[in-house]
């Protein structure tokens, strides 16, 4: 064969191999699209299990480090559980107090104050404070749209503790869940690649070692991130002597998983409530400035210190995706859908990387 | 024996067995024969059974490598330059040996092709595994790669006699030569 059309043949069967890879990397997708399909509609498993598979990521240190002292798996396993338990019921009986009186002092607040009340003081506190504001039509048209969000937000508040955790579930499913996976993690991996075939072996587990990798530490630092805002914002608005600020804090620190949004959501209820509480639109200042601070210090010792810059996600992917997560998942997929991002996007680029460097993915075997 | 008894003997039989079976397995292979009972479990846990077919290729040259393997039935050619016509097989690897360990060491791409030749077993150790494990039990993992190293060690001073040799039999060779003209 003349050089010319070896190199051809080269290429046909280059781009074979490629539109085979396709055609295989489109099947699968398509069946993960359809079982996250399936699993969306039965969500008492499916909210336990991926809390249970972030805690089973977030606890397996601890595992490895008891293993390392010469402990068993199971053994280790157990302790850490058993540990973890402990220092919950340590925690919630030391804040379970603080948090209880915040929840009953908002909860009377909510029955006094409806959102509709809460837009009338704010519209008399601008008039009383902005007099420059002459347009009425514009400030109406605002305070409309605060209506609605506070409105949209109490709603949701309310909604969110029972639909992401009936109790029966928080207190058997996902500790049960969590148990057998950090026990047996390993097995159920390894039972997986017994199924592949040969040519797919090598490849696979290099896949699932690198996504294994980069995620647990993504979900880790992304939990310790939002653990310290959560304690910085916490102790500002305390502070600062603002009402709720265990309650403010918890909130804003699980906001802050959600990238660009998460700040501001996490910082609005303390505004509002602030405002509502002292009866002035200045009360408003000193927590944007605590919160503009804890994100200053997030941005520039925080992330960059505990996530590097390991799974950067472009903005207008995270935009794109937090709208679809939200409307499909709702809180739940807000929350989730930049690890899951995480996850397609380092199987993507492992993908990528595989099909160079190994010859199955090129139809070469 | 009572339903209890003999339920609970069900349920644990066939692991238990084949989890002996194994470690007489991997005690005969070199890398493990110095492991204790208990060691060799948690290499049990650890290693991939593979099965390949005659003329199966295991990996290929070029490729990243991600672990080691070992023989524990049939045999495995290594050659270089497999795909290319008139390859030439450059060793055998048989029961208990074991092939592919550069790439637990080093982060690098295989150096050779390896193919089954007739039906073949394999354990397979995975770099990332083992990094794991010595992270998990530090002296384990530091047995199997002083063990390791001391294998290599002796490979490497074999070779270094193969390599005294040629050169002597091509200095042979080359004062013969010489003698002659």
């Amino acid at each position: 064969m003349s050089p010319t059309g070896e190199r051809q043949s080269i290429v046909i069967h280059l781009d074979r191999g490629f539109l085979f890879f396709l055609l295989k990397a489109g099947l699968v997708l398509l069946g993960l699209v359809a079982l996250a399909w399936i699993l969306s509609y039965s969500g008492m498993v499916l909210t336990p299990l991926i809390l249970s598979i972030v805690l089973s990521i977030l606890l397996n240190p601890l595992v490895v480090m008891l293993e390392r002292r010469g402990l068993g798996r199971t053994i280790a396993v157990v302790l850490v559980m058993l540990a973890l338990a402990v220092l919950l019921a340590v925690v919630l009986s030391l804040l379970a107090p603080v948090i209880a009186h915040e929840f009953k002092t908002l909860s009377g607040l909510a029955q006094n104050e409806t959102p509709a009340s809460l837009v009338a003081k704010l519209k008399v506190m601008l008039h009383q404070h902005l007099p420059w504001l002459k347009n009425p039509g514009i400030i109406s048209q605002i305070l409309g749209w605060a209506e609605k969000f506070i409105q949209t937000l109490l709603h949701r508040s309310i909604e969110l503790l029972p639909s992401i955790l009936p109790l029966a579930i928080a207190l058997v499913l996902i500790p049960f869940m969590t148990f057998f996976l950090l026990k047996d993690g390993r097995r159920l991996k390894k039972s997986f690649v017994a199924m592949l075939p040969n040519r797919y072996f090598e490849m696979t587990v290099s896949l699932l070692h690198k996504i294994d990798c980069q995620l647990g530490n993504y979900i880790r630092g992304q939990l310790l991130v939002s653990l310290c805002v959560g304690t910085l914002a916490a102790a500002a608005l305390a502070l600062l002597d603002i009402p709720y600020f265990l309650l403010i804090g918890g909130a804003a620190g699980l906001a802050n998983m959600i990238p660009y949004f998460g700040p501001i959501v996490g910082a609005i209820p303390a505004v509002i409530l602030n405002i509502v509480a002292k009866g002035s639109l200045a009360a408003a200042l000193p927590v944007i400035a605590a919160f503009l601070l804890i994100r200053l210090i997030d941005d520039t010792l925080i992330s960059p210190n505990i996530l590097g810059r390991s799974l950067q996600i472009h903005p207008l992917l995270v935009i794109i995706v937090i709208f679809t997560g939200g409307e499909m998942f709702g809180v739940l997929g807000l929350l989730l859908c930049i690890p899951v991002t995480g996850i397609i996007k380092v199987t993507i680029q492992q993908l990528a990387w595989n099909f160079r460097n190994y010859r199955c993915l090129r139809g070469g075997d | 024996m009572s339903p209890i008894n003999s339920l609970w003997g069900n349920i644990f039989k066939d692991r238990d067995e084949t989890c002996r079976d194994t470690c007489l397995l991997l005690k005969k292979i070199p890398l493990f024969s110095g492991l204790r009972r208990r060691e060799l479990r948690q290499i049990d846990r650890l290693v991939h059974r593979r099965q390949y077919k005659d003329g199966e290729v295991i990996f290929w040259e070029g490729e990243p490598g991600v672990g080691m393997y070992v023989v524990q039935e049939g045999e495995v050619g290594i050659y270089r330059d497999f795909a290319k016509c008139g390859q030439k097989e450059l060793v055998r690897m048989r029961a208990g040996d074991f092939f592919g360990e550069m790439a637990l060491l080093e982060d690098d791409c295989r150096s050779a092709t390896a193919v089954a030749v007739g039906a073949t077993r394999l354990f397979s150790l995975i770099h990332a595994d083992l990094f794991d494990l010595i992270g998990r039990k530090p002296q384990l993992g530091i047995k199997l790669l002083s063990t390791l190293a001391n294998m290599l060690a002796r490979r490497l001073r074999l070779t270094n006699l193969d390599l005294q040799q040629l050169s002597r039999a091509a200095l042979g060779v080359d004062t013969g030569e010489r003698a002659d003209s």
